[in-house]
């Protein structure tokens, strides 16, 4: 079966089946429902230094950072091991020189037209190169109806980095069995399901 | 030119300074009114493919078509 049609029969069940959608929508509630396996995804098992993040491009901004200065590249890509195992993201990567007790807020809107609309995610990565949170978005609906937001307090002083995605079927395991971001939250709420 | 186009998609703020996310994307099938309807914005024909790339920080212009931008 094509992924476009897996897209399109995944949505079209997603939309049908109210329950299923409210239980992801109840993922972006305070009380968090014992279910819900994406809504703040915690890094179980941190990948070890150096940095595992590659990009393919290079800096927009200043190569070296002053405080405060945020850089980015795009195309990037690395693994962050969720509760539901290794996952890979791709995305721009963010980093800035931070003093400890600053303040990170990122957001992020899923891309409003079909085949790009993956799930808004955002990963922050440590001055030693492991990923120490994620945020996925609620729901696989485009539109740009979807946000993921994370408000992080920056411990240590030190150069941070955002892995900031959610463009194009980029949630994959190293299997390949999430073809499409619509698929994976799907996966995930049958998994939810049974557990 | 195809038309071209730009949506905010988010934002990265760290203390004091913010820097934003885009996403571009190019369409010569879908009606102007469609795609600003969306949330995009035009951007300016003068402005090269390259120099879009850099002032948006992204590294692709998408070519979008009427059926993708349908949309769910």
């Amino acid at each position: 079966m094509r992924i476009s049609t897996l897209v399109v029969l995944g949505v079209a069940w997603l939309a049908w089946n109210q329950t299923a959608a409210q239980e992801i929508s109840d993922c972006s509630g305070p009380a968090r429902p014992a279910n819900c396996l994406f809504r703040f995804v915690t890094v179980s098992d941190p990948q070890p230094s150096p940095l595992k993040v590659k990009c393919a491009s290079a800096a927009i901004a200043p190569r070296v950072p002053t405080v405060g200065t945020i850089s980015r590249k795009t195309d990037c890509i690395t693994t962050v091991n969720t509760a539901l195992g290794p996952v890979e993201v791709v995305g721009d990567l963010f980093s800035v020189y931070a003093p400890g007790g600053t303040s990170l807020f990122v957001t992020l809107d899923s891309p409003p037209f079909q085949e790009y609309f993956g799930l808004p995610y955002i990963v922050i990565v440590n001055p030693d190169g492991d990923p120490v949170a994620a945020k996925v978005g609620t729901t696989p609906i485009g539109n740009g109806g979807n946000r993921a937001e994370i408000n992080f307090a920056i411990p240590t002083t030190g150069k941070w980095f955002f892995l900031v995605t959610g463009i194009g079927g980029q949630l994959e395991t190293p299997a390949g069995e999430y073809t499409t971001t619509a698929d994976f939250v799907q996966v995930l709420r049958r998994r939810s399901a049974r557990h | 030119m195809t038309p071209r186009y730009a949506k905010r998609l988010g934002s990265v703020s760290v203390g004091s300074a913010t820097v934003d996310s885009w996403i571009v994307i190019r369409t010569d099938e879908v009606a102007p009114h469609d795609v600003i309807a969306k949330g995009f914005q035009r951007i300016p024909d003068q402005l090269s493919d390259d120099q879009v790339v850099e002032k948006y920080g992204v590294s692709e212009i998408i070519t979008v078509t009427n059926e993708k931008l349908r949309v769910t």
